[in-house]
């Protein structure tokens, strides 16, 4: 199987007010294990998924910082965070040093090159 | 060039706009119909695209909200024919929500 399909996933959600934060990994995770080019942008309050520290034990949640920490060991490499989502909440020091943040203008041409476009 | 679709009444239309490029389209579908009223509000929320892009509202969810006679000169009511067109001219659809 040769063909490969570049995706491009926004999330957009906080990690635990619903499924969509953990569908849109899930998505992430298994394209990379079927060796799909993968890249993954935090906007808006998606960028709460990336809070260092998430601590589930008590509330029996299933861990979305322990599954955005799994992308790089899928090799899930191209990771970022929106600029201007950053900058409104206040946590940019709270975020992991390997996501890089993206620009407007940037994210607009990584969004005109993929294949696929999947917001959650 | 995207066909973007945007369907709720929320913030997804604005991450959407920050993000589009002049040959793209928008196309408000369900509640995101609303976008297309013409009201104070969404003429300040469209200024900031290009006069270039295209936006499109679906006509049947127009008349279920019983929006049909007030709406931007920008947008272009659509029928689900017409939709399908627009799938097929552009080269990837992204759906906002």
């Amino acid at each position: 199987m040769s063909t490969s399909n570049s995706i491009l996933i926004i999330s957009c959600t906080s990690p635990y007010a619903n499924q969509q934060s953990r569908a849109a990994l899930d998505l992430a995770l298994t394209a990379a294990a079927f060796e799909q080019p993968v890249s993954v942008v935090f906007m808006d309050d998606g960028i709460l998924q990336l809070v260092e520290g998430q601590e589930t034990s008590e509330s029996k949640l299933k861990n979305v910082g322990k599954m955005v920490s799994a992308l790089s060991i899928y090799e899930v490499e191209d990771i970022y965070a929106h600029q201007d989502s950053v900058d409104r909440s206040g946590l940019g020091e709270k975020l992991p040093e390997h996501v890089e943040t993206i620009e407007n203008s940037a994210l607009a041409a990584l969004i005109d090159q993929a294949d696929q476009v999947m917001v959650f | 060039m995207s066909l973007h679709t945007v369907n709720k009444k929320t913030d997804c239309l604005h991450r959407c706009l920050a993000l589009v490029t002049d040959k793209d389209a928008v196309l408000l579908l369900e509640d995101g119909v609303y976008a297309a009223v013409d009201c104070a509000e969404n003429i300040l929320l469209w200024e900031s695209v290009s006069s270039e892009l295209k936006i499109y509202a679906m006509k049947s969810d127009l008349a279920a909200r019983g929006l049909s006679d007030k709406l931007l000169p920008q947008v272009e009511i659509v029928n689900w024919p017409d939709f399908v067109e627009l799938t097929c001219h552009h080269d990837k659809v992204i759906s906002w929500g």
